[in-house]
């Protein structure tokens, strides 16, 4: 049997903890326990921003890879962190996961970095989370907010003040006030107790971050046989429903847990906040394009690849449910 | 380290050493420069050193790796004394000598790793997203010549103290 | 090869080039490095291949060395260790230390409670141990160097009470073990306060009783003080207390972080050394000088034990001896000793985050099983973590005080001198293991 080393750099709590668990035991399963998976979590093996190298060198068979760390070498798969009006967490991960699989810009950059895309996490959408009362986003002005990537650079130009700051100061600078929000999802503000020192949430239902997927080394890929290439794969597939669904659960039970809760508040983005916020997200979209042009590639193709596919699923999500 | 150091006297640190010393200062002061311009600046109105956690990040790297060599020629590294204090001056050379070998095979191992990191951050040209988007390959550039003048440093301490111990000094 | 088996090897090795006195740095490094090469290029069941090991083998050294050097966080332990220079240079401790002889000179050992008080302060705004012995070995042994006191009692006094930054909150640690344990951290920082006052009272008697058995180590002040000199001691405090006050003031109403702390009380104390006229830009390069060679010291060896801790989670040493140790299925009481001794052995040789995150995962799930409370392990575990910071052989807290103090005050001494406190370290675990409600009477209580 082939053991394979996976890295995370999370813990091993916590929803995406256990649908990588789920995906392990079902790889053992279904190849009937010739693909074993050790975990080393909490980047004890490397961290997240190095665990793309782990994977293409060889130091870690399998590994989850944040996009954002990569802007350069994965230049094209962070496509998913943009804040385009996508944030149903199951269209969005099926729309980034085809688009992974067959889209040409897609298959030479993972070639180019020497790896093999599996499938595909969600943050799910960015809410804010605050220590004082925020309704709206003219209330977000002159906050000081811990928020990262071009969801960053939206807030700052509706004129907050964005922080950054190490992820392990960051419940200690929301309790002392040096920061006002941070940038966060529902499943992960419970997750990290950010709720005890910060008791305001925004839900702004805004985005999500989708250039999060797990990855596999080229050579162990490929040395599976036939059998466990297709395990693989399917689990891999199946593992995008399994992730959805402990995903909503694990989110909808936070919010209930929230508003049952009554030190805790939350609020909701009006629709006409909505509006503005997917059009001050569009400066962002460009600039990421412009990045992507000036390396020859057709950003706009590829964007367009990417919004039929969102389409296609919204569509096919409202035939399912 | 106490004992050793009275035997084997430190050698002179070179030219490159000590210049190398002054920048790992001026790096350790820019980082309390950068962070108290930015918290009082952020106190007052708005941060002004753009990108100020990954500036420190890259200072740090100087900080630590561009006085390696310098305090290996001062004999500064800290080891166990307990169990080889009642050596005679000779077991002292010879301990001497079996430390360099092992620090040679570290530091050419680390020397050669750093190498190859420097070099994929060259080619990859991956950058830290932020507003100066600071090039990865800066830093492991840093580090590299660092742990390579390290690696002579080492080298030449070998070569010095397996030479009083022929002369048996 | 078997990993276990080239682990146990791997160790062997470590601890025989630890006894021939080869620098700390190079034995775990070399070592180390040695073993990825072989663990990657050696799979069980086929030859050995270096030239398979090599690529990622180099690939993980380069990695985890250079992301441990390339730290924001871990840029608060340089500043720190430049504070007490500065400090040093500016009269800020001479004046405070004479300030303080002269204020308990009735009190056996006093300086050396004045400065495990002050690494208790200290640990209250730092949340990090080893950043705590930095700053507060640099102040504090010269100082009572100064007056005689015995290099043992100085050194290890405050090797001891740098331990005290995890205990007492806030402390990183403790935000690390809530994320692995998903447990309250405003509950996890209570749980810390009475263990780490617990351990303070506990150090404080430590030199008391050892002042006792021999003054002469902490010599007490002869001479008559006149009401004079009593005001002048007093006034002397008002630089340390300035500059306690604007880092303490300055955390807690949110204008900065404790990393950030450590580059604002820097720039503070040049500030009062500017005002006050004694600090000369000499003194403020020589400061730097003196602070980046120890800084490189310290962190080659932090380095080499980063790269140590990577190879020792490849092996799979830490799940092998749980699931061994979880198969034999012995009582409740047998297991968390048996969980114990564990992290105290782990605690000789790996550093502390690469301890959580390497074992929690492991442990966690056979607490939970016998149905511990999650807080009161988590107090349990920091707590031998410190204790970990102190032993020998790789004590980085006791590397730490050595890297930062004269060197007439040896490894051994430092080793030695913590060894006291060392014994009072295990009564207190034996206390917070025994009394669980010692760790959760705070939390419980708090709603
Ligand atoms: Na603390
Ligand atoms: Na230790």
């Amino acid at each position: 049997s082939t053991v394979l080393r996976f890295a995370d750099y999370g813990p091993n709590r916590g929803v995406r903890a256990e649908a990588m668990e789920w995906m392990a035991s079902e790889l053992e399963k279904r190849s009937d326990a010739e693909i074993k998976i050790d975990f080393y979590w909490g980047g004890s093996l490397v961290g997240g921003r190095d665990t793309l190298t782990a994977i293409e060198s060889g130091v870690a068979d399998a590994g989850t890879v944040v996009g954002f760390f990569t802007p350069q070498q994965l230049q094209a798969y962070n496509i998913g962190d943009l804040p385009v009006e996508n944030s149903d967490m199951w269209v969005g991960m099926r729309a980034i996961h085809d688009l992974s699989k067959n889209s040409e810009t897609l298959q030479e950059e993972f070639e180019k970095s020497g790896v093999v895309y599996l499938t595909n996490f969600t943050s799910g959408p960015v809410q804010l989370i605050c220590r004082s009362e925020v309704n709206s986003l003219e209330d977000i002005k002159n906050l000081k907010i811990r928020a990262s990537g071009p969801y960053a650079d939206t807030l700052e130009t509706l004129g907050a003040e964005v922080i950054s700051m190490s992820q392990a100061d960051v419940y200690q600078a929301l309790d002392s006030g040096l920061l006002d929000c941070n940038q966060n999802y529902y499943y992960s503000i419970d997750a990290y107790r950010q709720y005890e020192v910060a008791p305001y949430i925004l839900e702004m239902d805004w985005g999500q971050n989708l250039s999060f997927g797990i990855f596999a080394n080229k050579f162990s890929y490929n040395s599976l046989n036939e059998h466990n290439k297709n395990v693989v794969n399917e689990t891999s597939e199946d593992f995008i429903d399994h992730f959805y669904k402990s995903l909503k659960n694990s989110n909808e039970s936070a919010k209930r847990k929230f508003q049952e809760d009554e030190s805790i508040n939350i609020s909701y983005l009006s629709e006409e906040d909505k509006a503005l916020l997917n059009e001050s997200s569009k400066l962002s979209i460009n600039e990421w394009k412009g990045r992507l042009e000036s390396n020859g590639v057709d950003a706009e193709h590829f964007l367009e690849e990417y919004y039929t596919l969102i389409d296609n699923y919204k569509i096919e999500k409202t035939k399912v449910e | 380290m106490g004992n050793i150091e009275l035997n084997l006297p430190p050698a002179q640190p070179n030219r490159a050493e000590l210049f190398m010393l002054n920048i790992s200062v001026i790096a350790f002061y820019g980082m309390a420069i950068i962070v108290t311009t930015n918290v009082i600046s952020r106190w007052i109105g708005r941060p002004i050193i753009p990108d100020d956690i990954l500036l420190v990040q890259e200072l740090m790297v100087i900080v630590i790796m561009f006085p390696l060599a310098l305090i290996t020629a001062c004999r500064l590294h800290i080891s166990v004394d307990v169990f080889t204090e009642g050596l005679d001056k000779k077991g002292k050379k010879i301990l001497a000598l079996l430390e360099h070998s092992v620090g040679l095979i570290f530091l050419f191992l680390l020397a050669w790793a750093a190498t190859n990191g420097m070099s994929k951050a060259w080619s990859t040209q991956e950058y830290y997203s932020g507003v100066l988007d600071i090039p990865v390959w800066i830093g492991h550039f840093l580090f590299t010549i660092g742990i390579l003048f390290f690696l002579f440093r080492l080298a030449i301490m070998a070569v010095y103290d397996f030479r009083s111990l022929l002369r048996g000094v | 090869m078997d990993p276990i088996f080239l682990a146990s090897i791997v160790v062997t090795f470590v601890l025989i080039l630890l006894a021939l006195k080869v620098p700390i740095a190079y034995s775990l490094g070399s070592c180390a490095s040695i073993g990825l090469i072989v663990y990657f290029g050696w799979r069980p069941g086929s030859d050995l291949n270096i030239q398979s090991g090599l690529k990622p083998a180099l690939q993980l050294i380069e990695t985890n060395a250079y992301a441990f050097v390339h730290s924001y966080p871990l840029s608060m332990i340089p500043l720190f260790i430049g504070l007490g220079h500065i400090a040093y240079h500016a009269d800020i401790t001479t004046d405070l230390y004479k300030s303080l002889r002269i204020l308990l000179r009735k009190l056996p050992g006093g300086l050396a409670i004045a400065s495990v008080n002050g690494c208790a302060g200290f640990s209250a705004i730092t949340g990090s141990s080893v950043a705590c012995a930095a700053a507060m070995g640099r102040i504090a042994v010269p100082e009572m160097l100064k007056y005689n006191y015995h290099p043992r009692l100085a050194s290890g006094s405050v090797a001891a009470g740098g331990t005290l930054g995890s205990l007492i909150p806030p402390s990183l640690l403790f935000v690390i073990y809530a994320i692995f344990t998903e447990q309250s951290v405003n509950n996890l920082f209570l749980a810390g306060v009475v263990p780490g006052l617990l351990t303070l009272v506990g150090f404080i008697l430590t030199i008391s009783i050892w002042c006792t058995i021999r003054p002469q180590d902490g010599p007490k002040l002869k001479d008559d003080i006149g009401k004079k000199d009593k005001i002048e001691a007093v006034i002397g405090l008002w630089p340390s207390f300035l500059l306690f006050f604007v880092v303490v003031g300055g955390i807690y109403s949110g204008i900065f972080t404790p990393t950030e702390a450590a580059a604002v009380s820097l720039a503070v104390a040049v500030m009062i050394g500017i005002a006050r006229q004694k600090l000369k830009l000499s003194s403020v390069i020589e400061a730097g000088k003196e602070t980046v060679r120890q800084t490189a010291a310290i962190f080659l060896i932090a380095l080499a034990a980063k790269l140590f801790t990577t190879f020792i989670s490849l092996s799979r040493v830490t799940p092998w001896i749980l699931d061994w140790l979880s198969s034999i299925d012995p009582p409740f009481v047998v297991v968390l000793l048996a969980i114990v001794v564990f992290y105290l052995v782990i605690g000789m040789f790996l550093d502390s985050i690469g301890i959580l995150v390497l074992t929690l995962p492991f442990t966690v799930p056979i607490m939970s099983a016998y149905g511990v409370d999650l807080i009161w392990f988590g107090v349990i575990v920091i707590k031998l973590l410190e204790i970990g910071l102190i032993t020998p052989p790789v004590g980085l807290n006791i590397f730490v005080i050595r890297g930062v103090t004269p060197p007439s005050v040896t490894l051994t001494s430092v080793f030695q001198g913590a060894g006291a406190f060392l014994i009072l370290d295990f009564v207190v675990l034996a206390m917070l293991l025994s009394f669980p409600v010692l760790s959760l009477w705070l939390p419980n209580s708090a709603f």
